[in-house]
C-alpha cells in the first residue's frame, strides 16, 4: 500500500508541475473531504480546472488514463461542487481535465493531459 | 484523432444490407462507444478488436472512440462487421491510408484471426449492388464471395495481413470469378427400368415446371423417379444460383472452398419433419431455413406425402403460390425465397397395397378415406402431373439417361422463356389464368375438347391448359393442338379416381 501511495503522490507532483509548464495556476492540491478527494485544482485564465490524476508504473494493466472511469468523473463533478462552496469560489467557467502519467521503474515518466472529460 | 468511413454488411434475411462504419477518434478519456441500434454481438466487438489489435501489435488509440453505423435505425447483428470496424479504426488513427473503395466482411478472433461467417456471398451481393467494387473476406470464405461477378475479391488472413495490404505493403490473395461449376453426381434416368408413364410425365413437369403427384404401392419406384427430376432439370441462372448458394450457406451447407452452386436443388425432407423444419425459423435475428426455402429453384419431394403434419402440408400454399416464404417469429420477420417445384409421392392407401381391385388392401374404408383427406384439396389442386405407378413389367428395359432428356427439357425450356420474353415469368407452369385466357389459348380443336370438360374445375382445366403448352413445346409446335389438350388430361386425371 505504501508504495503505490508513493507511486500516486510523485506522479500527482509530476502532473501539477506540468500543468504549471502549461501555464496555468496551481489554486490548491489534494483537497479532502467525506465525498474523496480533488488531485490538483488549478485556473487557466478565467478558468477553473478540476484535475484528476491516475499514475501507473507500466500499461502492463492498462492505460493510467482508462483507470477514469465514468463514475468516476461523476464523482468529480459532486466534489467540485462541494469544493466552490467551501472555499466560496466565483468561477464562471470549470472544466474536467485528467491526467494520466507513466513512470517506469527506471527511465523518465510520460505524462498524457486530456482537457475537458465531462 | 480524425475520422473514417468504411462499409460493411449485415444479413437481414438472406439479403445482405451494405452498412456505413464511421469511426471518429476524440481527445477525452479512453472510452469505445458503438452506436446505431448494435445488438449484443456488434457490441462486443470493441472487445474482440481492442485484443485482435493487442495481439498482432498495432498500438490502440487512448481516445474516445465513437463508431457510429448507418443507417441508424436498422438493427445490426452478429460478428460480422467486426473487420469493418477494424479497419475504420486503423484509418481513423493514421495507421493506414484513407480511403472507402472496399467492402469487409468478417469476424475478429482475440488473436487478431479473420473468421468467416455465413452469408459471405450476400454480403457480396450487395456490395455489387451498391457499386462497391472489392470486398475483402477472410481466406475460408474466399471461393464462395468470387462466385458473383464483377467483384474483386481480396482474402486476407488475419488483422496483421490487413494492415499490410491496405498499407500497399502486402498483395491480398486476389480471387477470381469462377464458373466451374460444383456438380455433386445425381441418381440418372438410365437406372429406371420400365415406367414409360413415369418417365413421360417426369419430362413434362421439368419441362414444364408443373408440380407433380406419384400414387403407388410400396417399392414401385416413386423415390427413384422422384430423385431423378433434378438431374433434367436446367442449370440455374446467375441469380437463382446465387440465392441458391445464399440459402446454403446461411444453413451452414456449403463446403470450404466450394463456389456458386448451378444444378437445381433437391430436398426430401421425412414426414416426421415438423414445420420449423419445413419452413424454416429465426433464431436469435437469423434466418435458418427450412427444406422448402433449401428447396429454392429445384425440387422438394415429398415421400409419403399423407403423413406428413397437417400444419406442415398447409405451409406449403404460401409458397407454392407465391415463391416466397413470410417467416414471423417475436420480433423478427423475413421473405425467404421458396419457389420450389414439388412433388408428392403417396401410397394408395395406409397399408399400401390397395392398387387394383385391392385384393390384398386390409384398410377399412374410413381408414383409407382419412389417408386420402390429408392431403387437402387446395394443396392437390395444385399439382399438375398426377401419375399412377405400377410396378415395370419383367421384359422392361432400362431407358434413356438423364442428359438425353435433359436436352430435350433445354429446348422446350428456352421455347416458353422465348414465348415469355417480355413477362414475368418463364415456364409454363407460371402463365397467369388471365394471360392464359387471352393470350395463351391452345389450337380451336384443343379449345373444343377443354370446353368438352364439364366434370372437370376451372381451375383444373386452366392447369389442363398449362401443361398442353409444355406438350407443346416438347414437340416443337407453336401452340398446343387437340392432342397435347388430350395428352395433358390424362396428366392431370392419373390421380383423380384416387386422391381427389
Amino acid at each position: 500500500m505504501r508504495r503505490k501511495d508513493a507511486l500516486g503522490q510523485h506522479g500527482e507532483r509530476l502532473a501539477a508541475a506540468y500543468l504549471q509548464q502549461q501555464g496555468m495556476l496551481i489554486v490548491e492540491r489534494n483537497w479532502r473531504c467525506e465525498l474523496g478527494e480533488l488531485d490538483v485544482i488549478a485556473r487557466e485564465g478565467t478558468v477553473l480546472i478540476i484535475c484528476e490524476v491516475k499514475t501507473r508504473s507500466s500499461v502492463q494493466r492498462g492505460h493510467p488514463l482508462e483507470g477514469i472511469s465514468e463514475r468516476k468523473v461523476r464523482r468529480l463533478r459532486r466534489l467540485a461542487i462541494r469544493w466552490l462552496d467551501e472555499r466560496a469560489v466565483h468561477a464562471p467557467n470549470i472544466r474536467f481535465d485528467a491526467i494520466g502519467v507513466i513512470q517506469p521503474a527506471v527511465g523518465p515518466p510520460t505524462i498524457e493531459h486530456v482537457r475537458g472529460v465531462g | 484523432m480524425s475520422q473514417s468511413r468504411v462499409w460493411g454488411a449485415v444479413l437481414s434475411g438472406v439479403r445482405g444490407t451494405v452498412i456505413g462504419v464511421e469511426v471518429d477518434i476524440a481527445q477525452g478519456l479512453p472510452s469505445i462507444g458503438i452506436i446505431g441500434l448494435a445488438h449484443t454481438a456488434v457490441g462486443e466487438a470493441r472487445w474482440r478488436i481492442r485484443s485482435a489489435f493487442g495481439a498482432v501489435g498495432i498500438p490502440w488509440p487512448m481516445c474516445r472512440i465513437t463508431i457510429s453505423l448507418t443507417p441508424a435505425d436498422l438493427p445490426k447483428r452478429g460478428a460480422g462487421l467486426d473487420l469493418a470496424i477494424a479497419v475504420g479504426l486503423l484509418r481513423a488513427a493514421d495507421h493506414v491510408p484513407p480511403g472507402d473503395g472496399e467492402l469487409f466482411i468478417g469476424e475478429l478472433g482475440l488473436d487478431g484471426s479473420i473468421r468467416h461467417l455465413p452469408g459471405t456471398i450476400a454480403a457480396a451481393v450487395a456490395a455489387r449492388a451498391a457499386g462497391i467494387e472489392t470486398v475483402v473476406v477472410p481466406v475460408s470464405a474466399a471461393a464462395e464471395a468470387a462466385a458473383i461477378p464483377d467483384v474483386t475479391v481480396l482474402a486476407v488472413r488475419d488483422l496483421d495481413h490487413v494492415r499490410e495490404l491496405l498499407r500497399g505493403d502486402a498483395p491480398g490473395a486476389q480471387w477470381s470469378h469462377e464458373h466451374e461449376p460444383m456438380a455433386p453426381p445425381v441418381p440418372d434416368l438410365k437406372d429406371v427400368r420400365g415406367h414409360r408413364v413415369g418417365r413421360f410425365g417426369l419430362e413434362v413437369a421439368a419441362a414444364g415446371g408443373h408440380h407433380m403427384s406419384l400414387l403407388g404401392p410400396p417399392g414401385v419406384g416413386k423415390t427413384l423417379l422422384a430423385e431423378r427430376l433434378p438431374g433434367v432439370l436446367p442449370d440455374l441462372d446467375v441469380d437463382e444460383a446465387i440465392e441458391a448458394t445464399t440459402i446454403a450457406s446461411l444453413a451452414g451447407l456449403l463446403t470450404q472452398g466450394s463456389s456458386l452452386i448451378r444444378r437445381p436443388p433437391f430436398q426430401a425432407p421425412h414426414h416426421s419433419a415438423s414445420p420449423t423444419a419445413l419452413l424454416g425459423t429465426i433464431r436469435s435475428g437469423q434466418v435458418l431455413p427450412g427444406a422448402v426455402t433449401l428447396a429454392h429453384g429445384g425440387v422438394l419431394f415429398l415421400d409419403e406425402a399423407p403423413e406428413f403434419a397437417r400444419p406442415s402440408l398447409e405451409g406449403l400454399r404460401q409458397p407454392l403460390e407465391s415463391g416466397s416464404l413470410a417467416i414471423a417469429r417475436a420480433g423478427a420477420v423475413a421473405a425467404v425465397p421458396a419457389r420450389i417445384q414439388l412433388v408428392l409421392a403417396a401410397n394408395p392407401c395406409p397399408c399400401g397395397l390397395g392398387v387394383d381391385r385391392g385384393e390384398h388392401c386390409t384398410c377399412t374404408p374410413t381408414a383409407k378415406r382419412r389417408y386420402r383427406a390429408r392431403l387437402s384439396g387446395p394443396l392437390l389442386d395444385r399439382i399438375d402431373v398426377r401419375l399412377n405407378l405400377t410396378a415395370p413389367a419383367r421384359g422392361d428395359r432400362a431407358g434413356e439417361c438423364s442428359a438425353v432428356v435433359a436436352e430435350r427439357v433445354l429446348l422446350a425450356r428456352q421455347r416458353a422463356s422465348q414465348r415469355f420474353a417480355d413477362q414475368s415469368w418463364s415456364v409454363n407452369a407460371h402463365i397467369p389464368t388471365g394471360a392464359l385466357h387471352s393470350d395463351y389459348v391452345p389450337e380451336p380443336a384443343g379449345c373444343d375438347l377443354l370446353e368438352e370438360q364439364r366434370t372437370m374445375s376451372a381451375r383444373g382445366i386452366d392447369r389442363v391448359a398449362r401443361m398442353a403448352w409444355t406438350l407443346g413445346d416438347l414437340r416443337g409446335a407453336d401452340r398446343p393442338s387437340r392432342d397435347d389438350v388430350s395428352t395433358a388430361l390424362v396428366l392431370r386425371g392419373g390421380a383423380d379416381d384416387h386422391m381427389a
